[in-house]
């Protein structure tokens, strides 16, 4: 969605148009459940982003354009409960459980698996701020620009973090490659 | 297989997060709700007034309480000088 158009919905929504709120909603929940899902455990996922949503929206009243885009606003909102969630529950960073629908195919053998799972041991012992640039930059597209915004720091800190991340996942397939 | 394409792969697995179905739906039911809730709920201003005149109404008793209790004294210190030869 164009970021004028998303500003013209979210001032009719300020106005009092709250059935508006359902195009946000469609336009970012897919985005949202990626995010949020690869921050905390699987089962509470839908919950949290239910949680965004309606945060969101008690909250639009606060949001300006002149600050920042609406993606990178409700990005942190989610990056922030996601936060809050793992300090209250303390609980530990994603299992091998898997929060991803399966598709297992021939391709998909014991190696893949293995491959995979270690892979996601490594993502979960990644720190939480590494863990949210790796989401926001890897599976979400984002620029390193947007990702400051969202996490409060500066552009080259977010590149040395993301590098840094990269070399640590990929070095968890070392005795996986051929 | 090479690093790259593990790689690869793993990050389009873990990309496939499904969203519920009617999830959008449910959101706008709940937002529906709390809209119509606090259409029903006093005004913050109102509840303010409702505040401050419970604060004077004790105010106001409090000083009538302590006003009677001096025009009392007054009377029955007056009635014992009267009594007094």
């Amino acid at each position: 969605m164009a970021a004028h158009c998303e500003n013209e919905i979210i001032a009719r929504i300020k106005a009092g148009c709250t059935n508006d709120f359902e195009y946000l909603v469609r336009s970012y929940q897919g985005s949202l459940f990626r995010i949020v899902g690869n921050l905390v455990d699987s089962s509470m996922v839908e919950d949290l982003v239910q949680d965004v949503f309606l945060s969101t929206f008690a909250q639009i009243q606060n949001f300006d354009p002149r600050l920042g885009t609406f993606r990178t606003w409700i990005y942190r909102i989610a990056r922030n409960r996601a936060l809050n969630f793992r300090k209250k529950k303390r609980e530990q960073l994603m299992v091998e459980e898997p929060l991803v629908v399966e598709q297992h195919t021939p391709s998909h053998d014991l190696l893949v698996k293995e491959a995979f799972s270690r892979l996601d041991q490594a993502l979960n012992e990644l720190k939480f701020q590494d863990r949210v640039i790796f989401v926001l930059a890897e599976l979400e597209g984002l620029s390193y620009a947007e990702i400051a915004q969202i996490e409060k720091l500066a552009l080259g800190t977010v590149k040395s973090k993301l590098a840094r991340v990269k070399i640590k996942l990929r070095n968890a397939l070392q005795p996986y490659v051929s | 297989m090479k690093k790259e394409t593990f790689y690869t792969q793993w990050k389009e697995h873990r990309c496939r997060v499904p969203v519920p179905k009617h999830f959008a739906t449910g959101i706008m039911a709940r937002i529906e709700n709390q809209v119509q809730k606090e259409g029903y709920e006093l005004p913050a201003g109102l509840t303010d007034i409702q505040d401050r005149l419970m604060q004077w109404s004790a105010a106001a008793g409090l000083v009538l309480i302590g006003l009677f209790r001096i025009l009392y004294i007054a009377a029955n210190l007056l009635r014992a000088n009267q009594l007094l030869p």
